[in-house]
């Protein structure tokens, strides 16, 4: 009973299903009405200019993690420094190259202990903070040892062999060794005992802030000189750019040293040469568009309507040329900050204790051999910096060029 | 002389424009070109690809210098003015564009586009005042007040088309420039636009200079029609006239180069007789400048510029076998 039932209401599905299809089929191929009305309308929806290019942006992976790359060493660098218990110029001699991750002896139920670089011992609590520095007592100089307090037990630091061990004086056994991770300074501490986590907070810091002076140079006079010597053309043009040929053939660290014997070393000789500097090849990309846009139809246009050259410069160059210059900006970003970057660790750029990733670099070389992370994290942070700045440049050259629109 | 003056809307004398193309070598790209204008008429100009149509409009509107001639713009001499003080004297002499893609700033919503002129020339002082107006405008091409948020992208070529035609009529011109308005233009879209143009024509009483390679439009919009070749005008005369009693080889053959649709016809007409490509203008031809490709060329052809010369009825040619 219920089984026919059941396929008696199939059937009828079935066939009203076809019955729909069928009407459908004959609907398709009719004439849908059509109005003037109709037929002016714009059917999509509007897009700006910019929509479109960040919808064609945020469609490239590598591109998308440029930008989550930069914001996040923008908050790393500016809102880090008030989360850290430590000042970048802070010294602390008692702790000095202690790494990230610290080798920690422990003999059964003594608490963990952990040797400096300057041959002391401190403690080490179970959740891997740094705790107090042992006395030392007195060095067996036979022995290769110097013996520390612990608490009224003696703790031997065997210096003969590098690492350096504990071991217990008296049996001279080994005591156990394992590896923590150090939470007082995250990224371990220089040679001058500064916590390594905030110099870096504060290098990254410089960095960006001269990739912002870099950009603002670009944007204002690489554009305005680059429009204008390419608007004007003719004999104009020949001297500005001659201009820009002569200032572009100077090396910039001989200018920089030159600079900076004018107004001392520091930020200020640095953005100085970068903003006297680093326009050329703006100036360059921009004249070339304009070059080749002036000569357009809605350019000959905006001529025959009577618009000013200031106008047509302002609003159908440049904006036309914006791609270009977008793309020419992050490109250059990432070579000034590395220029920085290059000139703190030829130490002819920002001085101790200010902190910036090249002069940290700098800093670590000293003990290299001993503490290689000193050198590596400030090192990872500009090749970082450098990719994320990349890669955005990339997606925007790929987002702005109107001939790869899918 | 005075009274043609006042009927004129634009008089072009001997217009000569030659470019400088590398050491020593100059491109003659248009050579000795009068014609007038009268006012409420359209003027056509035909030729084939690099005549030098184009530079003649160009230079007209002076984008180019002139290099020799004069320009009158409705009884002014605007031939040696500065940009300065032809500013305002851009307010009668418009122009429009032959690609509608090119000539329209992507960067720019259809608002700013047509609010440009009326900015450049102080009719109104911001952006936002132009609404009305543009608005206004905008209707009069078919188009609405909802596009004025939208970029040129966003357009059909047709569209596209009439919001150049809308910017250029914003400054209520007396005299309109169209350079190729169409060509580049589906053929259904064509008819909407030359009818736009019709219509602004017989409302407004404006002045066209079209410029064209299709004769069968030009036929169909032109008062008066001078057909250049290799920068220099080898015949003017009526429209109708010149299509029914053609006296230049040249014009013979570009009327024959019409494609007509009935094959029995076509069958029936003339071939036409120009073959081989437009010689180079850098170095023009001796004598007359068709000689090279002219079936019916003699001697003196080649040694003797023939001048425009009035055959009759205002039917000028410049050939030394027409009658």
């Amino acid at each position: 009973m219920s089984d026919r039932r059941m396929e008696e209401q199939k059937v009828g599905e079935i066939q009203r299903e076809l019955k729909q299809r069928e009407s459908w089929e004959r609907d398709m191929w009719d004439l849908l009405p059509s109005t003037d009305e109709a037929r002016e309308k714009i059917w999509g929806r509007s897009r700006t200019f910019a929509g479109d290019v960040w919808f064609r942006f945020r469609r490239k992976p590598t591109a998308i993690f440029g930008l989550v790359l930069i914001l996040a060493m923008v908050l790393f660098a500016f809102l880090g420094p008030f989360f850290t218990p430590y000042r970048y110029s802070e010294q602390n001699l008692d702790l000095v190259n202690i790494p990230p991750r610290m080798r920690v002896f422990s003999s059964g139920d003594s608490p963990l202990l952990t040797i400096t670089e300057s041959l002391r011992i401190v403690t080490v609590n179970q959740d891997g903070t740094l705790g107090r520095q042992l006395r030392a007592v007195r060095e067996e100089e036979k022995m290769k040892m110097i013996i520390f307090d612990l608490d009224g037990t003696e703790v031997g630091l065997f210096y003969g062999v590098r690492p350096y061990l504990c071991a217990d004086p008296e049996t001279h056994v080994i005591y156990d060794q394992k590896t923590v991770w150090n939470r007082s300074f995250l990224f371990g501490t220089d040679s001058l005992g500064r916590d390594v986590l905030t110099r870096l907070m504060y290098g990254t810091r410089v960095s960006l802030m001269v990739a912002f002076i870099a950009v603002t140079v670009n944007l204002v006079i690489g554009i305005l000189y680059g429009g204008i010597s390419g608007y004007a053309g003719g004999m104009v043009d020949a001297v500005m750019m001659r201009i820009v040929d002569i200032i572009s053939t100077i090396p910039l660290t001989l200018y920089v040293i030159l600079i900076m014997v004018l107004m001392g070393s520091g930020l200020a000789s640095i953005i100085t040469a970068l903003g006297t500097t680093y326009w050329v090849e703006m100036a360059r990309v921009v004249r070339g568009q304009v070059l080749s846009l002036k000569s357009q139809d809605f350019v000959l246009a905006a001529r025959t309507i009577g618009s000013s050259g200031k106008t047509i410069l302002l609003e159908h160059l440049i904006p036309n040329a914006m791609g270009s210059i977008l793309v020419t900006v992050t490109m250059l970003i990432p070579s000034a900050i590395f220029m920085e970057a290059f000139l703190g660790y030829l130490g002819i750029g920002l001085q101790s204790p200010l902190a910036s990733l090249g002069t940290m670099c700098n800093d670590a070389t000293e003990n290299l051999r001993t503490c290689p992370y000193q050198l590596f994290i400030p090192a990872l942070m500009i090749v970082l910096i450098m990719f994320g700045f990349n890669f955005i440049g990339d997606g925007l050259r790929d987002a702005l060029d109107p001939k790869l629109k899918k | 002389m005075a009274e043609k003056s006042k009927q004129a809307i634009l008089e072009v004398e001997n217009l000569t424009k030659h470019f400088n193309a590398g050491r020593r070598s100059v491109v003659h790209a248009v050579d000795g070109v009068s014609f007038q204008i009268r006012r409420g008429k359209t003027f056509g100009l035909v030729g084939e690809s690099g005549c030098g149509k184009s530079t003649c409009a160009r230079t007209i509107i002076r984008i180019y210098d002139l290099t020799d001639g004069s320009v009158i713009l409705d009884g002014t001499d605007i031939t040696r003015m500065s940009q300065k003080e032809l500013k305002p004297l851009r307010r009668k002499m418009q122009m429009i564009f032959q690609d509608p893609y090119a000539s329209l700033n992507a960067r720019m919503t259809v608002r700013d586009i047509i609010a440009e002129p009326l900015i450049a020339h102080g009719i109104v002082r911001r952006k936002q005042d132009a609404d009305e107006i543009v608005a206004d405008m905008l209707g009069q091409v078919g188009l609405t007040r909802e596009h004025m948020g939208r970029y040129a992208h966003e357009f059909s070529g047709g569209q596209r088309q009439r919001i150049g035609i809308a910017r250029a009529l914003v400054l209520q011109p007396d005299l309109l420039i169209c350079d190729e308005p169409i060509s580049a233009l589906d053929v259904s879209i064509q008819a909407q636009v030359i009818n736009l143009l019709r219509d602004f024509q017989e409302r407004k009483n404006l002045s066209y200079l079209f410029i064209a390679h299709d004769l069968s439009m030009v036929r169909y919009v032109s008062d008066e029609v001078g057909v250049m070749y290799l920068g220099q005008l080898v015949e003017r005369s009526d429209s109708d006239e010149l299509y029914a009693h053609p006296l230049h080889p040249y014009t013979r053959g570009l009327l024959g180069s019409i494609p007509i649709a009935n094959p029995k016809e076509a069958r029936l007409r003339e071939k036409s007789g120009i073959e081989g490509d437009l010689p180079s203008p850098i170095n023009p031809p001796a004598g007359c400048r068709f000689h090279t490709r002219c079936p019916f060329a003699k001697a003196e052809c080649s040694e003797e510029l023939p001048l425009l010369r009035d055959l009759g009825g205002g039917h000028y040619a410049a050939c030394h076998l027409a009658l």
